[in-house]
């Protein structure tokens, strides 16, 4: 069966949330279908905590539904994600505390077998070391593809702020993945031997 | 700009031409950086396919929807249809089939015998060309034996003319080519079909076949145009579709083939008068649902594959059991999907059903149908199966 809401723009599906009548459940659902994953990886990757990640996603979507208004609200996707960031920073006063860099290369000891699914659990696990202001632009870019106009609305940055930010991110998680990215090399070099 | 902000640029799709050129120099003559890029396509990699953030769980989903006073309709739709709103597909594509097949078979089959098909070509003879009588005469006349082998069906289909001149019955023959008789007849001859039959069965022993016979040469007389084809009813065809319910849980929601999934057409040979092989395309859809695990989470996985099926079937039919227009019949059938070559194969063990044929010639099948999937994900076999109802109309010739 098709689904006629998908050819409403975000706009539109908000406009008619925000009604509250009986097609608003269904208009709910299809944004909901549209960004419920984008979302998810934001507070999943950014809380840290994964049951309470589930619960800031929970109370995000619905917060929406609750305070959603077309005519305030231009960038769906922005103000979801904007209500992802309060509801993280309202009910996350203590925050987790993050871990130093000192303490990688006994976090990357932990891998003995090296293949191409711990190399990727590894960059996933890298991305929780970096600190709370890089972890949150690199997800909210790589992960949930917000574009920098966006992000900079959000952190109340500059968009320039915003790529610099992101660029020095990606360094940072560089450095963490350096020495184990060359042990990986270096095995799979002798591998093919 | 620094190379590794290069890098960064570019796979953030941040890039000018100028620093795209620039990027792609320094890559070409530095090992180093282009262990760098591989680096951070790798990384990037690893970020798209982090599923577990992707992916909001169940009872999340199900919570927010229940807070909100919603159905819970959000991780999986189950919306109660009443029977037709399920079946429509399949009803829909059956009434549409056997409306075609009636139309068809209606246009080109002649299913009662009655020819006109002459009208055309005899329009210069006569502006008063009466179809006389049409009949259709099976000639296998041994019921002992009917089990054994295929009946053989011959339709006659002839014309009464009347031509004025000898020599317009030349340019009869010539003008009709599927002519195989031409007789002379009178119009008392007509008077009742049975007359008419035994004169033609004469006829025919006379002459045999390609004798036109026109004698005698009256300068007014009657012609009787005799054309017959010979059907044994060994082919048939058949246009169906079928709604479907999966046998182990969940709900079928196609993404491809959702106006016509589940449609089906079959061609089948008659090798007794009992047992028919045949081969069916059908597309159709299917839904699995299965475990697996990723970076080391468990994740139930649901997915409605879509096929092209081509099956090889096999036909029993007891004519023993036959019940006036309806004959029962089982069938069983295996295949593989031809747009996806290896991926699995798809066994039919059995469809039970009954054929109905009103119609001389026309049928339809109606049967419950039984249907497994295997299916390869990769390196594991799956096994999916649904059954359902399948309806097809259809014609012999």
């Amino acid at each position: 069966m098709k689904n006629r809401y998908k050819k409403y723009d975000d706009l539109e599906l908000a406009g008619i949330i925000s009604q509250k009548n009986g097609e608003s459940e269904l208009a709910f659902k299809e944004l909901y279908d549209r960004y419920s994953a984008v979302v998810h990886a934001y507070c999943y990757r950014v809380v840290g905590d994964y049951d309470q990640a589930e619960d800031v996603f929970q109370e995000t979507f619905i917060k929406f539904y609750q305070y959603v208004d077309n005519r305030d609200n231009a960038n769906v996707k922005a103000y979801l994600f904007k209500i992802a960031r309060n509801v993280h920073y309202n009910t996350m006063r203590n925050k987790k505390p993050t871990i130093d860099l000192e303490n990688v290369e006994n976090f990357i000891q932990d891998y003995v077998s090296y293949d191409q699914q711990e190399m990727n659990e590894l960059v996933l696990k890298s991305i929780n070391l970096l600190n709370d202001e890089y972890k949150e632009i690199f997800v909210m870019r790589e992960y949930s593809d917000l574009s920098y106009r966006d992000i900079s609305e959000l952190l109340q940055i500059s968009e320039d702020n915003a790529k610099t930010r992101f660029f020095r991110a990606k360094q940072k998680l560089m450095t963490i993945l350096k020495p184990y990215m060359q042990e990986y090399k270096t095995i799979s070099l002798k591998e093919r031997r | 700009m620094e190379t590794d902000r290069l890098i960064h640029d570019y796979i953030d799709g941040n890039i000018s031409e100028g620093q795209e050129d620039e990027l792609f120099n320094n890559l070409a003559e530095d090992s180093s950086l282009r262990a760098d890029f591989k680096q951070q396509l790798k990384m990037t990699s690893a970020v798209h396919k982090d599923l577990t953030a992707y992916t909001p769980r169940a009872e999340s989903t199900l919570n927010i929807f229940d807070k909100l006073g919603f159905a819970g309709a959000a991780v999986a739709p189950v919306v109660q249809k009443g029977f037709f709103a399920r079946n429509s597909s399949a009803i829909i594509s059956s009434v549409t089939s056997a409306a075609a097949a009636v139309v068809l078979t209606l246009l080109f089959l002649d299913p009662w015998g009655n020819s006109v098909h002459l009208d055309g070509q005899m329009n210069k003879f006569t502006n008063n060309v009466p179809w006389v009588k049409s009949n259709a005469i099976n000639n296998n006349s041994n019921n002992s034996n009917i089990a054994q082998s295929v009946p053989e069906k011959i339709v006659y289909k002839y014309k009464y003319v009347y031509v004025n001149e000898n020599s317009q019955v030349g340019e009869l023959a010539s003008s009709v080519p599927e002519t195989k008789y031409i007789y002379e007849v009178s119009k008392s001859d007509l008077a009742t079909n049975e007359m008419l039959m035994s004169r033609l069965a004469n006829e025919k022993s006379n002459y045999g076949s390609l004798q036109p016979n026109l004698s005698p040469a009256n300068s007014a007389c009657d012609y009787f145009v005799d054309t017959y084809t010979i059907k044994d009813g060994r082919f048939s065809v058949e246009f169906g579709g079928a709604g479907y319910y999966v046998v182990n849980g969940g709900t079928m929601n196609p993404s491809q083939y959702q106006a016509m999934n589940n449609m089906n057409i079959a061609a089948y040979y008659k090798v007794t008068g009992d047992l028919a092989v045949g081969m069916d395309y059908r597309r159709e859809n299917y839904y699995e649902k299965f475990q697996g695990t990723e970076l080391s989470s468990t994740y139930q996985y649901e997915q409605n594959p879509n096929f092209q099926v081509v099956s090889l079937s096999a036909r029993y039919e007891p004519k023993s059991l036959q019940f006036g227009m309806i004959t029962p019949l089982v069938e069983a059938s295996a295949g593989i999907p031809i747009n996806h070559i290896g991926a699995g194969y798809v066994i039919r063990p059995i469809m039970a059903g009954i054929e109905i044929k009103p119609f001389k010639d026309f049928k339809f099948v109606a049967g419950i149908d039984y249907s497994i999937l295997y299916y390869k994900q990769q390196t594991n076999y799956f096994t999916t199966n649904k059954f359902g109802v399948q309806l097809r109309a259809g014609w012999e010739f």
